[in-house]
């Protein structure tokens, strides 16, 4: 479960993040949007307890970010927007390393590592170094790196760069077990379709504030067009709709 | 701008090049370091002793040159993943070859500064300049054995056999004794020529006939996939009495280090066994005389296995910080890692120190190691300790502010230590109880650093 109340961070006299609040139940999963710069990714990273909201409280499987890091760290499974990858380790050697931070057990995380890296059809290259793999390839490592522990609550921040459409598609099912196995989910993420199929609610940042939160439906209820996909609800919900408009009409492509 | 006035691609990319290779050379703390590794490499030449020494410099500093120009023109042609932006550059292979050559060039200016100072150290000035001049040519030299390295026709033949014929040229003039009468200028210009002729002809080479082939073999190097080595390393680190969460850190670790993803700290860690040179025991030293040279030689290596733990090791485990953050304890487990890496290799270098005394001479000093050994050992795992918990206090962000404090900060600790091992060395323990403090300091900062990457 996360709970998320008043949160705000600012980086020197820059706000990131302002009032935000909403909760994640376990089998949930929220689908995190909103526009570059918008405060997922601080978002994300304060739940993730690597940096410290200056205002409100988070909690996670009910610990306190800020209060009882520890807890929280030990029942979270983080993918950063740009994970770092040792380029001279292999793929096995690296999320064994990960594995072992979290202390399971060697045995038990070379089974995990042979079914994520057999998922994902990585077997030939988990003795390869990661610094020739592909985006894509990296990705799947850093999102299996994410999972090695199976955590309760997991925090992915855009977590299909670079995938292919195959790799989306086994991504979607693997966001589904996590709904099934009980886990909460944070999905920030730029790809619509996917956050549409895979989320159980949807939460709108924008300039750091919380617009709206909801399912789909709510949404369109909210912005009082029903039945409108989800990019224009996003788009109706951050602003940028009429901020877009603007811009086309000033640049002398308005319609 | 006219065409006339437009800069070669070869040029703007050797500007480039440079301007990056400038900020690693003339850093000035590369320079407080490459100093005290001089002075090393001086005193390890001073420490052979033979007829052949004028000889035996150049041509020792000469092919451990060839050996680092080697593997660096290997990481520079065929490893480094800028290559894939440069290669598609209107450059062409001769041009890329161009500029590999340039930047190695620079890049080898230290190894050809240590040559020299472990020539000056071995046999004066002649020697110096004979080892300065090998180390210069060995460029052209490194890049043509790795390209023979990556070549599918025999190249590895070719290369063995220099290996061999270069181990036995120095075997030869290192124990030649037999060789009556041979003037010391004729041992110098006999000890330099192996490698400026290699070099010269190297350089030819390289010209004539290298172009071509080097764009095949690049392509076939980014074609391969790369199995990293040392995985035997993994199976050892296996076996260390840790709870996995630091086991794994020490894994990382060794295999990063292993891996050549810290150089300096590679290089200072190889380098730390030569103090034991710096212990000078003829004529026969009194008991305090011995025990300050034990303790100096303990300072040096622990001080370069110090500045390794500490910054090099930090430096390493940054980038993928947030991996790390995320996971249970980090900074208690980030700084035990440390010291488990820290008071590890320092113990190892104070029993090797210690081991040195005791075997010198057919055991002569054997009666005066029990006074030895909890002084080199307190001032070994004191300077240890202190590196790594002072690198991890002062993490900040990617870096670490107060570096070059490390520097300053160090000699005091074991310049304290040492007098205490001399004066009263029941009181070294003392050490450990002050740093409490800083080590729950050094767990606090990492637990609590703001990670923006």
């Amino acid at each position: 479960m996360i709970e998320v109340v008043d949160v705000g961070k600012s980086y020197g006299s820059k706000r990131a993040l302002g009032g935000v609040s909403f909760t994640v139940a376990p089998g949930e999963v929220l689908g995190l949007l909103g526009a570059n710069g918008s405060g997922k990714t601080t978002l994300n990273r304060c739940i993730a307890t690597l940096l410290r909201p200056d205002e409100g409280t988070i909690r996670v499987a009910g610990h306190d970010v800020r209060d009882e890091p520890d807890a929280v760290r030990a029942n979270i499974g983080y993918l950063a927007e740009f994970p770092t990858l040792y380029p001279s380790l292999s793929a096995e050697e690296f999320l064994h390393f990960l594995a072992g931070l979290r202390g399971v057990s060697r045995a038990v995380a070379d089974e995990r590592i042979g079914r994520w890296l057999g998922l994902f059809e990585l077997e030939d290259a988990r003795r390869l170094a990661l610094g020739g793999f592909s985006q894509g390839m990296k990705r799947k490592i850093a999102l299996a790196g994410a999972l090695i522990a199976e955590p309760k609550v997991v925090l992915l921040d855009e977590p299909t760069n670079g995938l292919d459409p195959p790799s989306v598609f086994l991504f979607r099912q693997v966001i589904s077990k996590l709904r099934s196995d009980g886990c909460t989910v944070l999905l920030s993420s730029h790809v619509l379709p996917l956050v549409a199929q895979s989320c159980d609610r949807v939460a709108i940042l924008a300039n750091g504030e919380l617009q709206a939160v909801g399912t789909i439906e709510d949404l369109g209820v909210q912005a009082d067009r029903p039945g409108a996909d989800l990019e224009a609800l996003f788009l109706h919900h951050s602003g940028l709709d009429r901020a877009m408009l603007e811009r086309l009409a000033d640049a002398g492509l308005g319609t | 701008m006219t065409a006339q006035d437009a800069v070669a691609p070869v040029d703007v990319a050797i500007a480039l090049r440079w301007r990056l290779v400038r900020d690693v050379l003339l850093d000035p703390f590369a320079w407080v370091g490459g100093v005290l590794i001089a002075a090393v490499a001086a005193r390890s030449g001073s420490a052979l002793t033979g007829e052949s020494l004028a000889a035996v410099a150049p041509l020792a500093a000469g092919l451990l040159a060839v050996t680092v120009a080697a593997l660096g023109a290997n990481a520079l042609l065929f490893e480094t993943a800028e290559n894939a932006l440069l290669r598609t550059q209107p450059l062409g292979p001769r041009g890329l070859l161009t500029v590999r050559r340039e930047e190695l060039g620079w890049w080898m200016h230290p190894v050809a500064l240590l040559a020299a100072a472990f020539g000056f150290g071995a046999a004066g000035l002649g020697a110096a300049a004979g080892a300065w001049v090998s180390a210069r040519l060995a460029t052209p030299v490194g890049i043509l054995l790795a390209l023979r390295l990556r070549s599918p026709r025999g190249g590895r033949g070719v290369v063995l056999g220099a290996v061999v014929v270069a181990a036995s040229a120095l075997g030869l003039l290192a124990f030649g004794r037999g060789v009556p009468d041979v003037p010391p200028t004729a041992l110098l210009l006999a000890g330099a020529a192996p490698t400026v002729l290699l070099g010269l002809a190297a350089g030819r080479l390289l010209d004539a006939s290298w172009d071509a082939r080097y764009e095949g073999l690049a392509s076939d190097a980014l074609a391969a996939p790369s199995r990293p080595r040392g995985r035997m390393l993994v199976g050892a680190a296996r076996l260390l009495p840790l709870p996995a969460p630091l086991r794994v850190r020490v894994t990382r670790d060794l295999l990063l280090l292993a891996r050549g993803a810290d150089g300096r700290g590679a290089l200072l860690l190889l380098l730390a066994p030569l103090s034991v040179l710096a212990i000078d025991l003829d004529p026969t030293p009194t008991a305090g005389q011995l025990l300050w040279r034990a303790l100096s030689a303990a300072a040096m290596g622990a001080g370069a296995i110090a500045y390794a733990v500490g910054p090099g090791v930090h430096r390493l485990r940054v980038a993928v910080l947030p991996w790390a953050r995320t996971a249970p304890h980090p900074g208690r487990r980030a700084l035990s890692a440390g010291l488990a890496w820290g008071l590890g290799l320092a113990t190892a270098h104070g029993l090797w120190v210690l081991a040195w005394i005791g075997l010198a001479r057919g055991g002569w000093f054997l009666a005066d190691l029990p006074a030895l050994i909890g002084p080199v050992l307190g001032l070994e795992l004191a300077m240890a300790h202190f590196s790594v918990t002072f690198s991890l206090t002062r993490a900040s962000g990617r870096s670490l502010i107060g570096e070059g404090m490390l520097i300053f900060a160090l000699p005091v600790v074991a310049i304290s230590i040492a007098l205490a091992g001399v004066l009263a060395p029941y009181l070294i323990p003392l050490y450990f109880l002050v740093t409490v403090k800083m080590m729950r300091d050094a767990a606090v900062r990492i637990d609590n650093l703001e990670v923006t990457w």
